[in-house]
């Protein structure tokens, strides 16, 4: 490799001699125009070329990005317009109030759409992710890494949409208007039940923490192509008793994209702690997809986001929710979060007692050393007292 | 017979066979590279067969398993893995897995034989991945069309260094299926 490093290089020296080998006196002869004619560009020329197709590259892949981008966002926009009161953001750089249709983060490969203002719904947040393709050898390089050691790759599929809608319980008849968002949502909006795609039902529980509480059960009344993940059985016929639409034809029509459609209340992430429980936890819809760019694909999708709308509003006002969601489902629903988070809670305090008892031991290794014992005396003397506490234990047994 | 022990005798077989090779000989060098290189892709083809068999048949059906947790994971705290996928991914992510078996063979030959200049191991591995591939078990299911039972049954057990089979991705035990399905442990955070 050195040997090949090294040869280029005096290939590239080699490009010059004779123009180094004039002397200072021989070159201020040859005046401005022959010096530049005498002098070889080869190597200059190559590497401004090459700099200009990074560029050219560079602006390709991040104008692909966001042509994919505006497509996506014009038509679900459009949509959400029609539903939102507020959809997109106000940028307010340089004193002018700019309406944006998406934030771009991470040179054009995250983008976050933002909808808010409806009658049930709280929110809408859209997020697309893009591959890099502005750095087309990065990324050869890194499909073939994940090709070669997919083990090193703990991460999410680099491109993926996924729509979180966020339900308010604000009904448009009077009894609910007064409810505003800061009240905690009641328990008829606290459940996991979703319908996956037969392509990602492991990578969808890897990813997802609340899905990996629930069952997988095959039906009849949803194609071939999609299964329920719901965490009791009886919440599976909500999908199609509190939606409008026909589903099962739409998810037909959707199989190609859709990666699932969950209705949840607990985290993405597994929680470590009591506290990233709480903050995690909220009544939600989440629509997961491949990224698509086709007006078709883009109209289904409006379509199932409509009947996530339809579902929330059922829940919210239909009194055929107490049908489904009956005070047993919601016991064995609170039962699993009861029992989840006493699992939390054992964790927790186990990890507190394993990280005091390792300070103790060091407190007690740094007192020790500080009498002068050294560091194999003190191994010696704990592995005696160890040894000790196991044998009174045995006794205590016998 | 097992395919550990024909392995065995096959590799004795071979290891007779080189001792009577001049490897040094420019001819028999090129007829044990024909040799290679004819059972590879012989391989590679038998393996594309089945695997374009697989996509063509489709099956969706759900294949639930837990997968015995693997002593190189990285994640070495997570335990044994539940698993739920279709007939058709599983049998692609096995088929896959062989064909990428396939390249690392060929990989290893060439370092072997094009830089360190051995010819023997190019003799010792030609025969055993064209076995292999006759003996794997989607090729017997998909090629063969012999029914999944038996030691055919998806999730496949793995077959250990000496014959017996090793711990297996189980989809017997209902209940422990069941648990492992609700256990909570998707979605943790990679370090």
């Amino acid at each position: 490799m050195t040997s090949l490093l090294n040869a280029g290089m005096k290939k590239i020296n080699d490009l010059n001699t004779h123009y180094y080998s004039l002397s200072s006196k021989e070159l201020s002869d040859l005046g401005l125009i022959n010096r530049l004619k005498t002098y070889n560009w080869s190597f200059e020329l190559i590497s401004i070329a090459l700099i200009v197709l990074m560029y050219i590259v560079y602006k390709l892949g991040s104008n692909t990005n966001l042509k994919t981008a505006n497509k996506i966002f014009k038509t679900l926009n459009n949509y959400l317009s029609n539903n939102f009161a507020r959809v997109g953001f106000n940028d307010k750089k340089n004193g002018e109030n700019k309406k944006l249709k998406y934030l771009s983060e991470n040179m054009d490969t995250s983008f976050t759409g933002y909808a808010s203002g409806r009658y049930y719904i709280e929110s809408c947040i859209i997020k697309l992710h893009m591959s890099a393709r502005f750095n087309p050898l990065g990324s050869l390089v890194e499909s073939l890494l994940r090709y070669a050691l997919p083990s090193l790759f703990m991460d999410n599929s680099p491109e993926y949409l996924e729509l979180t809608i966020t339900p308010n319980n604000v009904s448009l008849t009077s009894k609910n208007q007064t409810a505003t968002t800061a009240e905690p949502l009641p328990p008829k909006f606290k459940f996991i039940s979703a319908i996956v795609s037969k392509n990602c039902m492991s990578k969808s529980r890897d990813d997802n923490y609340f899905l990996s509480l629930t069952q997988t059960t095959e039906s009849p009344t949803l194609p071939v192509e999609f299964v329920y993940m719901s965490e009791a059985n009886q919440l599976n016929p909500m999908f199609n008793k509190l939606g409008k639409g026909d589903l099962p034809n739409l998810l037909r029509k959707s199989k190609w994209f859709l990666n699932y459609i969950a209705f949840t209340d607990l985290p993405k992430d597994k929680p470590t702690n009591e506290k990233e429980w709480e903050t995690g936890s909220s009544p939600r819809c989440v629509i997961s997809c491949r990224v698509t760019s086709k007006a078709q694909d883009l109209e289904l999708l409006t379509k199932l986001i409509n009947y996530v709308f339809s579902v929330y509003e059922s829940i919210t006002d239909s009194p055929e929710t107490s049908l489904i969601l009956s005070t047993d489902v919601l016991k064995k629903v609170a039962h699993t979060r009861t029992n989840e988070l006493n699992k939390i809670k054992k964790a927790t305090k186990q990890l507190e007692l394993d990280l005091a008892r390792e300070k103790k031991q060091k407190e007690l290794k740094e007192q020790k050393r500080k009498e002068g014992k050294s560091s194999a005396d003190i191994d010696f003397e704990m592995e005696a007292k160890r040894e000790r506490r196991r044998r009174n234990k045995q006794k205590l047994r016998g | 017979m097992n395919p550990m022990i024909s392995n065995l005798i096959l590799m004795l077989v071979m290891m007779q066979v080189a001792r009577q090779l001049n490897m040094e000989d420019p001819t028999v060098i090129f007829y044990i590279r024909v040799l290679y290189c004819s059972c590879t892709a012989l391989t590679w083809i038998v393996y594309q067969y089945a695997r374009k068999k697989i996509i063509a048949k489709n099956d969706l059906t759900t294949l639930k398993y837990v997968q015995p947790q693997s002593p190189f994971s990285a994640a070495s705290n997570t335990g044994d893995k539940f698993c739920v996928t279709t007939v058709r991914d599983y049998d692609l992510e096995q088929i896959d897995s062989s064909i990428k078996s396939v390249y690392t063979g060929v990989l290893m030959m060439g370092f072997m034989h094009l830089y360190m200049n051995y010819t023997n191991p190019l003799l010792m591995q030609s025969i055993s991945p064209v076995k292999a591939a006759f003996e794997h078990n989607l090729v017997q299911i998909h090629l063969f069309n012999k029914p999944a039972v038996g030691n055919l049954k998806r999730p496949f057990a793995q077959q250990s260094m000496f014959g017996q089979n090793a711990k297996s991705p189980n989809a017997a035990d209902k209940k422990a299926l069941e648990e492992a399905e609700k256990s909570g442990n998707g979605g943790i955070k990679s370090e």
